[in-house]
C-alpha cells in the first residue's frame, strides 16, 4: 500500500467526523508518504502543518489505527513530492533476475571469510569462536552473539561463519539480514496478510544470521516475533549468530526474555586492535587490491589511525587511488604526502594539551593535579595513563612529555612501562585506557 | 526596443560534464572519479567540499558519462528523499555506479541512515563503485547512528579545493565558452572583483550576461558589463 493510497482511505474516513472545509483545506492538500514505522504527512505550508498538528492529528491517529493492525508514528511536516531529477537510475538492458523468495536477504560478501579476518589480542575470542561454531553449527555456543563498536569487524566475523558453513554443507540455507531489514519485513508481511510466509521462511534457515541485533530494542512486537524464531531454530538445534553494538544485558529496551536467551549461548567482544594488528589488517587489505604494502608504510598509517578498522581501509584506499594515478611507489614519503590531509586532523585532536584535558575530566581530577607533585594513588594513576596516552599518541620525546607535566624524563618512561604492565593484569585500567584512547581518537 | 533582440525565456542549460567542469587544484579528485568509469572498480569515495564546490556538477558529469558508455548508474540527491530514503535506495546497489549527494545538507533520519549502511556494504560486497558528495570531511560527519560513519570512514576521501583568482576566471570563461559567448581576460577579472566570490553568483552573473549580450547584441566589454551588473 503506497502512503497516498492509505492517506486517501483516511481522508474517507475523516470526511465523516470533520467540517467539509476543514478536510478540503487541511487534509485534501496533504500527500503522505509511508515507510516501516512512520506515516508523514507532506502539507504546502507552515500554516497547514500547524492546524493539522493543533486540531487533526488526534483524529487522523485513529482513523490510521483503524485502517492498519499496527502503530505508526504520524509526522506532518512542510514538503512536497520529490520531483524526479533527484533521483535517476538508469538498468543494464538486463536486469538481475527477481529473488526466488519474495522475503529479499543479505548478500555474504565474498570478501569477508574467517581466513581474511586478521587476528590480534583484540579479537581473538570472537575468532575462535567463530571457527568453532563455522565447525559445530547449532551446538554448544547457539547463539553467538558477537559485540563492539561500529566498524571493528563483527560483521566480517558473521559473514565468516556463514562463508565457513556453505563451504562444509553448500546445500545448508544460511540466511543473513540487517535487524532492521527484519523488521521491516516482519511489518510489511502484516500489513499484506503474509505473516506465516515470514515466518517460515527465517524459522526454516540451517543458519540465521542477523546484524545489529540492537536495533529491535524497544520494538516490543518485533521482538515477540524473533523470539519466536529463536525458539523454534534452537529447538531444531540451527545455528544463530548475531551481532550488536553492546554487551546485551546493557541493552535498554530489550525484553528480559531475550537477554536471557542470549545468556543461553557465547558472547564474544571484539575491541579495537592494537598497533600491529591494525598494521596487519593495513597488509592485508592492500594485497587485496593487489597493492604491495611496506611494513614501515602500514606501521606509520596505523600509528596515527586508530579509531576503527573501516578508518584505516579509508587511508588505504585514498593512498592506492593516489597511487594508481601517479604511478609512483608508495613509500613513506608518499604516504606522508597523499594522506596530509588526513594525517592533520588526527594531529589536531591528540595534542598534549588535548589529552591531559581529557584525562582530568574521565578522572573528574583537576587538570593542574596531573602536574603536581602529589603522589595519592587518585592523582598518580591518572597521570601515568595520561602519561602513557601522550607516548602512544604523539611524536614528543619522553623529555617533551616530561616537562609537560613537570616531570623528568625517568618518570615518563615509568609511567609508559607501569601502565603497559596494568593494562595486561587490571581488568579497570585497561578499560580506562582503551576508553580514553577512543575518545581522543574518534 | 528597436535592435534588441528578444532572447528566448528558456536559457540553454549547461550540462554538467567534465569537459564544462574547471578542475583548477582539484585535478586528482577529477582523475579518480573518472577511473570509476574503467573496468575494475570496485571503489568507494567521499568528495567533500564547501556549497558551490563543484560536487553535484561532478556527480552528474559521471552519470553522463557513465550512460555514453552504457554502465548501469543512479543518481540520488538523498535530502530530496528524506521522507522515503529507503524506498529511494532500495536496489540500487545493483547498479555498476551508484552516486549519492548532499550527505549533510539535512539531517538524515535513522531508517534512512541505516538503509544507507546497508547499501554501502551492498555495493561493495558486490565490487560496485560508490561515490558519496557532502559538504563537511568524514571525521565531521554526525548521523543518528555510528554505524554509517563509520562505513563513510572507509571511504577514499578527496576535498575539493577553491579554486584561485586564476583558476575562476578561466573557469568563467570556460562557461562563456560552453555557451558560444566570448568572455575576454579582462572582463573576467573585472567580474571577479566586483561580485560575490562563490561559484554559483560568477556562473549565474554569466548567464545574465549571455542574455543581455544576445539582447543588446553586444559583446562583452567591462563598459557593457558596467551597465548590465548596475540594471541588474
Amino acid at each position: 500500500m503506497s502512503g497516498d493510497t492509505l492517506w486517501l482511505d483516511c481522508v474517507r474516513r475523516l470526511e465523516a467526523q470533520l467540517p467539509e472545509t476543514d478536510v478540503n483545506a487541511f487534509l485534501r492538500p496533504l500527500h503522505a508518504v509511508l515507510s516501516a514505522e512512520q506515516l508523514t504527512l507532506l502539507a504546502p505550508n507552515r500554516v497547514v502543518v500547524e492546524r493539522v498538528r493543533r486540531d487533526f492529528l488526534g483524529p487522523i491517529r485513529k482513523a490510521i489505527s483503524e485502517l492498519l493492525p499496527y502503530d505508526l508514528t504520524i509526522n506532518v511536516t512542510v514538503g512536497a513530492p520529490s520531483a524526479v531529477p533527484t533521483r535517476t537510475v538508469i538498468a543494464e538492458k538486463v536486469e538481475e533476475p527477481p529473488a526466488s523468495t519474495s522475503f529479499a536477504t543479505g548478500r555474504l560478501d565474498p570478501r569477508y571469510t574467517l581466513d581474511a579476518f586478521i587476528e590480534g589480542k583484540s579479537n581473538s575470542q570472537a575468532r575462535a569462536a567463530a571457527e568453532y561454531v563455522a565447525g559445530a553449527p547449532g551446538g554448544q555456543y547457539n547463539p553467538l552473539l558477537i559485540y563492539g563498536e561500529s566498524g571493528l569487524g563483527k560483521t566480517h566475523l558473521m559473514h565468516g561463519v556463514g562463508h565457513s558453513i556453505l563451504a562444509r554443507n553448500p546445500r545448508a540455507r544460511v540466511v543473513y539480514i540487517g535487524a532492521e531489514q527484519w523488521l521491516n519485513q516482519f511489518t510489511s508481511a502484516i500489513r499484506l496478510g503474509r505473516a506465516e510466509e515470514f515466518k517460515n521462511h527465517y524459522r526454516t534457515a540451517d543458519a540465521l544470521l542477523i546484524d545489529d541485533i540492537h536495533f529491535i530494542a524497544g520494538k516490543e512486537r518485533t521482538q515477540e516475533e524473533f523470539f519466536h524464531t529463536f525458539n523454534a531454530l534452537i529447538e531444531t538445534r540451527k545455528q544463530i549468530v548475531l551481532t550488536c553494538d553492546r554487551y546485551p544485558k546493557e541493552l535498554d529496551g530489550l525484553d528480559e526474555r531475550l537477554k536471557t536467551r542470549f545468556a543461553w549461548g557465547l558472547s564474544v567482544p571484539v575491541e579495537q586492535p592494537d598497533l600491529e594488528t591494525r598494521a596487519a589488517i593495513l597488509i592485508s587489505k592492500a594485497d587485496q587490491q593487489d597493492l604491495k604494502l611496506k611494513e614501515d608504510v602500514a606501521l606509520l598509517i596505523a600509528r596515527r589511525v586508530r579509531s576503527n578498522v573501516r578508518e584505516l581501509e579509508g587511508a588505504l584506499n585514498r593512498l592506492a587511488a593516489t597511487a594508481r594515478l601517479t604511478g609512483q611507489p608508495v613509500t613513506v614519503e608518499f604516504a606522508m604526502e597523499s594522506l596530509r590531509d588526513m594525517f592533520a586532523v588526527y594531529d589536531r585532536a591528540v595534542t598534549l594539551d588535548n589529552i591531559k584535558k581529557e584525562v582530568a575530566g574521565y578522572f573528574n581530577i583537576r587538570l593542574n593535579d596531573l602536574s603536581s607533585v602529589r603522589r595519592t594513588r587518585s592523582l598518580a594513576r591518572p597521570r601515568q595513563i595520561a602519561m602513557a596516552l601522550a607516548k602512544e599518541l604523539t611524536q614528543h620525546s619522553f623529555t617533551e612529555i616530561g616537562d609537560a607535566f613537570g616531570k623528568d624524563h625517568t618518570t615518563v618512561l615509568h609511567a609508559h612501562r607501569k601502565v603497559a604492565e596494568l593494562r595486561e593484569s587490571d581488568p579497570r585500567v585497561r578499560e580506562d585506557y582503551s576508553n580514553l584512547l577512543r575518545k581522543l581518537t574518534t | 526596443m528597436k535592435g534588441q533582440q528578444l532572447p528566448l525565456a528558456v536559457a540553454l542549460r549547461e550540462t554538467s560534464s567534465f569537459a564544462s567542469f574547471h578542475a583548477g587544484p582539484n585535478t586528482q579528485a577529477v582523475s579518480t572519479l573518472r577511473g570509476l568509469l574503467n573496468p575494475g572498480g570496485g571503489l568507494a569515495l567521499l568528495l567533500h567540499g564547501p556549497a558551490g564546490s563543484g560536487k553535484t556538477h561532478l556527480l552528474q558529469a559521471l552519470g553522463r558519462e557513465a550512460a555514453s558508455l552504457r554502465i548501469s548508474h543512479a543518481y540520488v540527491h538523498l535530502p530530496s528523499h528524506l521522507a522515503e530514503l529507503p524506498e529511494a535506495l532500495a536496489g540500487l546497489e545493483a547498479r555498476k555506479l551508484v552516486c549519492l549527494d548532499g550527505l549533510d545538507e539535512a539531517p538524515l533520519p535513522e531508517a534512512g541512515v541505516l538503509a544507507l549502511a546497508r547499501l554501502i556494504d551492498a555495493i561493495k560486497s558486490r565490487g560496485g563503485n560508490l561515490v558519496l558528495a557532502a559538504r563537511k570531511p568524514g571525521h565531521q560527519l554526525q548521523f543518528a547512528r555510528p554505524d554509517l560513519a563509520t562505513r563513510i570512514s572507509a571511504c577514499a576521501s578527496f576535498g575539493l579545493r577553491p579554486l584561485s583568482d586564476e583558476d575562476r576566471a578561466r573557469l568563467l570563461m570556460l562557461r562563456a565558452h560552453a555557451r558560444g559567448l566570448h568572455l575576454p581576460d579582462d572582463v573576467a577579472h573585472y567580474l571577479l572583483k566586483r561580485l560575490a566570490r562563490d561559484i554559483g553568483s560568477l556562473l549565474e552573473a554569466v548567464e545574465t550576461l549571455d542574455r543581455a549580450s544576445l539582447s543588446a547584441q553586444r559583446r562583452l566589454t567591462i563598459p557593457f558589463v558596467q551597465s548590465v551588473l548596475l540594471r541588474a
